[in-house]
Order: structure tokens, then sequence, then C-alpha cells
């Protein structure tokens, strides 16, 4: 397939690496893997396989669940990334995208799609913020606290304090403006303490 | 404007240009309800990181660099599909 059709606007600037030098190293590897070049995309799997299960891992709870959707979302997007478009939004934010519909397929698929408000609760064990806080959080534990977030409150906490991104970066991946991440990430650790904390109470 | 706040302490403190301690000190109208937030962010920061298995991510990675040679019929038969079990041919 030729370079330039997978921009937007049929750039054709986008031809070869020489002629881009304002394409980044990442863009250079999405053009060679839309062209299925093999080990370019290996290297965009290498970037992105721990980032993508995380997401994943957090949504579902099981290993072994997580890599198989990881594998899923890889295979996907091998399969269409001939069809991507490079646009001003990451490629990080197409795969997420990838990600989530898988996700929300396979609850849909095993009915597992529960409200937030039926979601169980906080164990006894888990205390309340400031004892988690000195004992530490726990990944599975941290995971069905976020699990009684809205969706996108969930993706904020996911990608902004587990997997490292900046806000500006959560933004673009979601196809937000900032100030909505910032909102969201505000809401979304209040909603957590505030889980922790009747946790607690609860005792 | 919370919201701002919490994320230009979150910047810094992720950057080591403050501490919580600094972040409530400057801001002490809303002391009471940043704290909270910045040492939830940060207990979450600080959960050890959740990982594929490595015999999963070298199996993948081994596949995919093996697909070429299969795509097209895999496509015709309604999509590519993964295995845990299944590795390519040339995977030792």
């Amino acid at each position: 397939m030729e370079q330039a059709s997978l921009y937007k606007n049929g750039n054709r600037q986008a031809s070869t690496a020489k002629d881009t030098p304002g394409l980044d190293e990442e863009r250079i590897l999405v053009l060679r893997a839309a062209r299925h070049d093999a080990e370019a995309f290996a290297q965009l799997y290498d970037r992105y396989v721990e980032k993508i299960f995380k997401y994943i891992y957090y949504k579902l709870g099981s290993k072994s669940d997580a890599e198989d959707l990881t594998a899923q979302v890889f295979l996907k997007a091998w399969e269409a990334i001939g069809r991507y478009r490079l646009t001003e939004r990451p490629f990080s934010a197409w795969l997420y995208r990838i990600a989530h519909n898988l996700v929300v397929d396979h609850f849909r698929t095993r009915r597992e799609a529960v409200p937030i408000d039926d979601v169980t609760s906080i164990d006894e064990k888990d205390g309340d913020l400031d004892d988690v806080t000195q004992r530490h959080l726990t990944a599975e534990t941290l995971r069905r606290a976020i699990h009684r977030l809205t969706s996108d409150q969930q993706q904020v906490i996911i990608l902004r304090f587990l997997e490292g991104y900046s806000t500006e970066d959560v933004a673009k991946i979601m196809g937000k403006g900032q100030g909505a991440v910032r909102t969201l990430q505000h809401r979304a650790l209040a909603g957590l303490a505030r889980i922790f904390r009747r946790g607690s109470e609860q005792l | 404007m919370i919201n701002v706040i919490l994320d230009q302490c979150l910047e810094k403190i992720r950057r080591g240009r403050a501490t919580v301690a600094d972040c409530l000190a400057r801001y002490p109208d809303c002391a009471l309800e940043l704290g909270p937030l910045l040492d939830m962010a940060l207990a979450i920061e600080n959960i050890p990181d959740v990982r594929p298995s490595g015999n999963f991510k070298l199996t993948m990675r081994a596949y995919l660099l093996h697909l070429p040679l299969q795509i097209n019929s895999s496509l015709e038969d309604g999509g590519l599909a993964w295995d845990q079990n299944r590795q390519p041919s040339h995977v030792n």
C-alpha cells in the first residue's frame, strides 16, 4: 500500500522516511507496519504490549484473560493497520480504542457488564485510605475499587497513574480536552478516596 | 480551580520538584481537599507493576513476526486468532 494514503489529507510528503523529517520514530514504524512490515509492527508491539496488558488487566482482573485480549488487540491492529490513518492523535490512542472495544465485547459476551453500584464493595481487609496507603495498595484492591468508577474515570486513573502518561497525552489518547481530563482525574481520585473511606466505615 | 491545582501538584511531585507537604503549604485554602487526593494518587503510582508473563510476550512477538506468511489465508477465514498453546514453527 502507498504510504501517503495513511494520511487523512493524503499528504504525499509522507511517502518515505527520508522525506518526512517531521515524523517521529513511532510514526515511521507505523508507516512501515502499514505495509505489513512485521519487524516494524513487532517494535510497536514491544512499545505497547505491557501498557495494553495493564489497561486490560485493570478492566478484567484476570491475568490470563488479559493476555488473551492483549493478543487479540495486536492481531486486530495487525489486520487493520493498512487502513490506519495518521492524525494528530497518537498511535497509542488507536490501540487503546481497540482494547476498549474488546473489553466491552468481552463483558457483553460473558454477560458480566455490571453497573458500577452493583460491584462488590471493598472488603474489610482493604481498610481505610490511610491504612491502605500505609500498607501500600495492591493491584487487586485498586482494580476492584476502580471498577466502581465510570468508564472514563477508570481510563484516566489507568493511563495517568498506572501507565504514567501526562495529562496532555491522556487527553490525546481519550480524544478529550485537557480540562475534561483534569475534571475526570479529580472526580476519580475523590471517588476512590471515598470508596476506601466507606470501606472502613463498614467495618 | 482545584482541578488545575491538583494537576499541577501531581506533575511537580512526579518530577521531584515538590512534595505533598509543599503543595499543601502553597494552597492552604484547599489543603483539606487536596491532601487525600494527592495521597490517593501517590498510593496508586506506588502499586507494583502488573505485567504479562515473559513467555506470553515472547511467544506473541514470534507469532506476530510469523504472520505475514499466513495473513491472507487467515483474513479469508474470518480473521486472525490467538491460541496460547499455538506457537509459530520457528519458535523453539
